[in-house]
């Protein structure tokens, strides 16, 4: 304010040679500077991740032995009904590498499971985004699928050193090939800005018209392999509110996502098996 | 010709101020929330510095946004030069310099910023309701923590910079 004669445009010219100092620097330059603040600001959000578990650790420690004793009673009936559950998928497994022998079959592509710890999550409205403590040097690769106990979490967008971002399947810049329960024929799920205070949802286009939903017993969407990164049938949503599309060729609808998508603390990679062994090597 | 590095620790109290509204918004984002107050790093480098120095704050601060809120790298950087070289040219239109002027210029800035930003990053959701609906939500609610935050940035800000005698450095090649 201290200017006694201000000049109007000696400001704009200023910013002019600004931008144009900006343009003018090489791209190299640009991706290293975004790269090393990025990986520069990476363990301050490790380190808030570590203070929260420490939090809740602490807060733990305050319940009751009871407490204790009744958790892990919970618990050991949960890991009866897994190891059953395990057992039942190890046969069907052996199964279906019969049935792919005896028809000369196409493999399935095969992928292990990577689990990762969430250290941020930014919900803009432009998109949806978490960052996990996994990176290249973890063996994580761009494109992954992200999934966790409820089904789809996203598609790993970035991946830094010792951290990736994951784009969330509500962001309204997710996409991905999807299909019903039940019904094989290809739909397109994509996310949508979410309103505040509402559960996470999302929009499937190019539904056949033949499909109906009753509030009673919603349709649930899947992951579909023609979407590349995610496996067959892996859960997405819930299917409510449809529509006809524009075209009247095809149906749109309302997708519920799962309620704790926003607030999931830990997630798993899917890493193809082929793609963590050329890593290894 | 006498440097002013003072901007580095307006610059520094930015990336400490970016850095806990995400801390805020990773714990709200839970309600599909989002503040977006980036309009009050624009104003500290406007209050203090002469127009070369304000603008290398301000756009290493977008540089820093970019990384922090996952934008496009560049598009935080542009969009803050412009709006302060906008403030900075209107500024000598306000009488006075008060603090109303002042929260009156952080509310449009930032305002415009997160409009902007919304508009050119999300071109393929405008015809949804939801998103209208986020938008105005989120910068209703924005703008009202701004007007609580407003005062006390800024005498943080003048208290730091009155606090450290400026540090200058003489450039010799032009004696």
């Amino acid at each position: 304010m201290a200017n006694q004669k201000f000049k109007p445009t000696k400001p704009w010219i200023i910013l002019l040679l600004f931008l144009i100092a900006w343009w003018v620097i090489p791209s190299v330059v640009k991706s290293f500077t975004e790269v090393s603040f990025f990986e520069l600001q990476a363990p301050v959000w490790n380190l808030h991740s570590k203070v929260k578990d420490l939090q809740t650790y602490w807060t733990l420690r305050n319940h009751s032995k009871k407490d204790l004793i009744e958790a892990s009673r919970d618990l050991a009936r949960i890991n009866a009904s897994y190891q059953l559950t395990l057992s039942e998928n190890t046969a069907l497994r052996e199964e279906l590498e019969r049935l792919e022998t005896l028809l000369k079959l196409p493999k399935q592509p095969d992928f292990e499971y990577s689990l990762a710890r969430v250290s941020r999550r930014d919900l803009s409205t432009w998109s949806h985004t978490l960052l996990i403590h996994k990176g290249l040097h973890e063996g994580m690769i761009e494109g992954a699928a992200v999934i966790y106990a409820h089904g789809v979490v996203g598609r790993i967008k970035k991946v830094y050193s010792h951290s990736s971002i994951v784009e969330l399947v509500s962001s309204p810049t997710f996409r991905v090939a999807a299909h019903i329960v039940g019904d094989t024929r290809p739909i397109t799920y994509q996310g949508i800005a979410n309103a505040p205070f509402t559960t996470p949802h999302g929009q499937a286009y190019n539904i056949p018209t033949d499909i109906k939903t009753v509030p009673e017993k919603p349709l649930k969407l899947v992951s579909s392999k023609l979407g590349g990164a995610f496996p067959d049938g892996l859960a997405i949503g819930t299917l409510s509110k449809l529509s006809g599309s524009t075209d009247g060729l095809f149906q749109t609808a309302h997708i519920e996502l799962a309620n704790d998508l926003h607030n999931i603390q830990e997630v798993a990679v899917l890493l193809p098996l082929q793609q963590s062994i050329t890593h290894e090597h | 010709m006498n440097i002013d590095l003072r901007w580095l620790l307006t610059f520094f109290g930015n990336c400490v101020f970016i850095f806990v509204i995400q801390l805020v918004n990773d714990t709200i984002g839970t309600q599909t929330i989002f503040l977006y107050l980036n309009g009050l790093a624009i104003f500290a480098p406007l209050l203090f510095y002469p127009i070369h120095t304000g603008l290398l704050c301000t756009m290493l601060t977008g540089v820093v946004v970019d990384v922090f809120q996952l934008t496009p790298f560049g598009l935080s950087p542009f969009l803050f030069a412009l709006t302060f070289t906008t403030c900075y040219s209107y500024r000598n239109h306000f009488k006075g310099n008060t603090s109303f002027h002042d929260t009156l210029i952080i509310q449009v800035s930032n305002a415009a910023l997160f409009l902007t930003l919304n508009l050119l990053l999300n071109t393929s959701n405008i015809i949804f309701f939801s998103f209208w609906l986020s938008l105005f939500v989120n910068l209703i609610i924005s703008q009202l923590v701004l007007i609580f935050i407003t005062p006390w940035f800024l005498n943080f800000h003048t208290f730091v910079y009155n606090l450290i005698s400026p540090p200058v450095i003489e450039n010799k090649s032009h004696r």
